[in-house]
């Protein structure tokens, strides 16, 4: 089993739209993929269980990876959701993750930073091929939770000075987590929402003359199908799988395959 | 923020595994300086000949419009300049003097 986190210090760089099309691509190959969603916006959740249980207003399900953190008699498997994309199974978010008095219950743990890793072989008895995470941009607790239980963080980059001195800023801490876990994490940065641009092709030279082969090969173009198939409720190589957006996604997964 | 550059700090949370084989990058177009930007060249006015161009056909209506609307009211639109003309002229003859 695999675990993938997709972590981010700046919001607004296609880290859970990259998750979702992570997660549906591996579907489609045919893996078993399980996703947590742990950013209290809940957009994936929305989008995955929208029309089936949840409206936009409410967001605070009864099952969600909040009592899977909070209670570790909670299973799983019964809190896991079947979702519209192929072979994908969801562990729907809550926006109490980020509630300054109900958040206490996690973060209060000792040692709750190890929540989900402890959760591995509980996961890995279910069949799953893959683990996918989505963590928010600024609740570090939340993202530390994530880097904990994830063998590789996928960073998504929209090129932009800001966006670059958000890489740097994460790249400290997984470094704290590697060092406190003793164990190595495999880091990689994916460049989003590219367009032709003179700004955004110097800002991904920029990270590609610095961080050379952590830098994935493949780049994500700007399509405005992305939006959309957020609107349709889908994954955009569910919604759109002949857009240029889903090409590269694909492209992305294979050389994620490629690299294992 | 580590003193360390980033390539040294990924190296130590990844033990040196890259996150892909690096494929050589082609190699990007050189960027155009402001000084050519400025640099005033001549059209050769060859370069034209034997090409047309498209005129939207709702634009020749209008202006046709527009024509036969001032060819019957015997009128023309007032353009900035007229204007102008019209102001110096009202003064003018405020102030006495002739202008032809």
């Amino acid at each position: 089993m695999q675990t993938i986190g997709h972590a981010k210090k700046k919001g607004g760089q296609g880290n859970s739209i990259t998750a979702l099309a992570t997660a549906s691509a591996l579907g489609l190959l045919g893996k078993k993929v399980l996703f947590f969603d742990l950013d209290p916006q809940c957009n994936v959740t929305y989008s995955l269980l929208k029309g089936r249980t949840i409206q936009p207003e409410i967001t605070n399900l009864k099952a969600t990876v909040f009592d899977l953190l909070t209670d570790p008699k909670k299973e799983v498997g019964k809190i896991m959701r079947k979702t519209r994309e192929h072979n994908v199974w969801l562990v729907p978010s809550s926006t109490y993750l980020d509630d300054g008095d109900k958040d206490k219950a996690i973060f209060d743990i000792p040692n709750y930073e190890r929540l989900l890793l402890q959760r591995r072989d509980e996961i890995e008895k279910l069949g799953f091929d893959y683990v996918i995470f989505d963590s928010p941009p600024v609740n570090s607790r939340l993202k530390k939770i994530v880097m904990y239980a994830s063998d590789r963080i996928v960073i998504a980059y929209d090129p932009s000075e800001w966006a670059y001195m958000g890489i740097h800023g994460l790249i400290d801490e997984l470094l704290e987590v590697s060092s406190q876990l003793e164990k190595k994490i495999h880091v990689g940065v994916l460049i989003t929402m590219m367009d032709r641009t003179r700004i955004k092709r110097e800002w991904a030279d920029k990270v590609r003359e610095d961080l050379g082969s952590y830098v994935y090969n493949t780049e994500i173009s700007y399509s405005h199908m992305v939006r959309r198939a957020e609107g349709a409720s889908q994954s955009i190589i569910r919604y759109a799988p002949k857009d240029i957006a889903s090409n590269d996604y694909i492209s992305f997964i294979q050389e994620l395959l490629n690299h294992e | 923020m580590s003193k360390e550059s980033a390539l040294e700090r990924l190296n130590q949370i990844s033990g040196g595994k890259p996150a892909t084989e690096q494929k050589p990058q082609a190699k990007p177009n050189p960027l155009r300086t402001n000084a050519k930007k400025n640099k005033k060249t001549k059209v050769a006015k060859k370069g034209n000949v034997g090409k047309y161009f498209m005129i939207d056909p709702a634009l020749i209506f209008v202006l046709s419009k527009i024509q036969m609307q001032e060819q019957a009211t015997g009128k023309k639109k007032p353009t900035e300049s007229s204007l102008i003309e019209d102001g110096i002229r009202l003064l003018a003859e405020k102030k006495g003097v002739q202008i032809d």
